[in-house]
């Protein structure tokens, strides 16, 4: 049976994660001084968190599928 | 005693100490009591010194009962009367102050609800010695009891510092915001209500951070078939009532729009005219034609400006609470 999720969605999700740990990171060295960029540094914690969200939302689907799908081949 | 009882009481323990701190603090000082109660007359002193024993009498006997709520709400509690009664002149101006008691007051939260896990285990065995099924090699038990134990612990320290240290570095960078932003932020800051929402605000986010990131790797050790094919179904459930109410939403004239627009743009205006003022909107509407020079707002006159409006709040949350005071002085008599 061929299977219905892939591996790629972990990995984008994985991705996803990585870059809202460097928008996070950003958004502290943005109001860090000699920086004073406040509103830029509170925009990179907002996509930050919007990135989190959808990568975690991936993973989590991801890991839906492949329970689903272990557990029908196991029937 | 069992060996989950022993835990479960020492990690309620801090909760208890903290409190006992508290209780002590206001009845060892009731000479620094803030003018708030102390207006209330000789009275209320005395009464505002037993409260807190009566509190820590309460939290024991939630301790005995096994009711986490109910300790933590009383530790809450606990703290709030203090902060009230002492102010910042107590136990908060020396070498504790009100960031460290909000931290302390939230690890002994912590603390007390990974205790009152054990507390169930306790229950659920009576005495009974809890039946081991496997016992793995050293390093798994050491993992197993990290993940039990040691890791919420070291969220909740984690929690803590960093709640402090981003309210800390937002309070300083309010002053680099353009003005009247500055102004507002910085006065927000200043008060306890502005610093409790604050807190709270960053604490939720980094809570719901620390979620979104623990959920599914819980997720991938623990799914069973079953739990999975409910939440796809309940996705896929989500979906197909989105595209049913979709389908079934006829075409509309576009009011709704039309009002939600009308709404923003008045709302603009208003605020427009409230910053700028009418003549300076005015002369920045010739200017788009070249017929008048623009005559911009100082830095001053925005902070001006800033304070007046928070002046105007000041004193419309009054007038409100005068009115308040009046409807309960009349239903009272």
């Amino acid at each position: 049976m061929a299977r219905k999720y892939s591996s790629t969605s972990l990995w984008a999700g994985v991705g996803l994660i990585s870059v809202s740990v460097y928008f996070f990171l950003a958004s502290v060295s943005l109001i860090s001084p000699p920086a004073q960029a406040v509103v830029a540094a509170l925009l990179s914690a907002v996509i930050g968190f919007v990135t989190l969200s959808a990568g975690t939302a991936l993973i989590r689907t991801y890991v839906i599928a492949r329970t689903v799908e272990q557990g029908e081949q196991a029937k | 005693m069992s060996r989950e009882a022993i835990t479960y009481y020492a990690l309620s323990l801090p909760a208890i100490a903290l409190q006992l701190f508290f209780s002590s603090s206001v009845a060892a000082n009731p000479g620094q009591f803030t003018p708030q109660v102390a207006s209330f007359g000789p009275g209320i002193t005395e009464l505002v010194q037993l409260l807190p024993w009566g509190l820590l009498a309460l939290s024991i006997l939630a301790v005995v009962r096994f009711r986490p709520s109910a300790l933590v709400t009383l530790l809450t509690a606990s703290f709030f009367l203090a902060a009230a009664a002492l102010g910042e002149s107590g136990f908060f101006g020396t070498a504790l102050g009100l960031t460290g008691s909000v931290s302390l007051v939230i690890l002994a939260t912590f603390m007390a609800l990974i205790g009152f896990n054990y507390a169930r285990a306790a229950k659920l065995l009576g005495g009974r010695p809890a039946l081991v099924e496997g016992k793995g090699p050293l390093g798994y038990q050491l993992l197993s009891t990290s993940l039990e134990l040691v890791l919420p612990l070291l969220a909740a320290v984690a929690l803590a510092v960093a709640v402090s240290a981003i309210v800390t570095t937002l309070t300083l960078q309010t002053k680099l915001l353009p003005e009247p932003l500055s102004t507002l932020s910085s006065l927000y800051l200043e008060s306890r209500f502005g610093l409790v929402f604050v807190s709270i605000g960053v604490a939720g986010a980094l809570i719901w951070a620390m979620r979104q990131i623990l959920e599914p790797i819980i997720m991938y050790f623990t799914l069973t078939y079953e739990d999975a094919v409910k939440m796809a179904l309940n996705e896929v459930e989500d979906i197909a009532k989105k595209l049913r109410r979709q389908a079934r939403a006829k075409p509309v004239p576009g009011w709704g729009w039309l009002s939600v627009s009308i709404v923003c743009v008045v709302s603009v205006s208003s605020l427009s005219l409230f910053v700028v003022s009418p003549q300076g909107l005015w002369d920045n509407l010739l200017s788009i034609f070249g017929l008048h020079g623009v005559q911009g707002a100082g830095a001053g006159d925005l902070e001006t400006t800033a304070r007046n409006f928070v002046r105007t709040i000041d004193s419309n949350v009054v007038k409100g609470q005068d009115i308040i005071r009046q409807v309960i002085r009349l239903l009272w008599g």
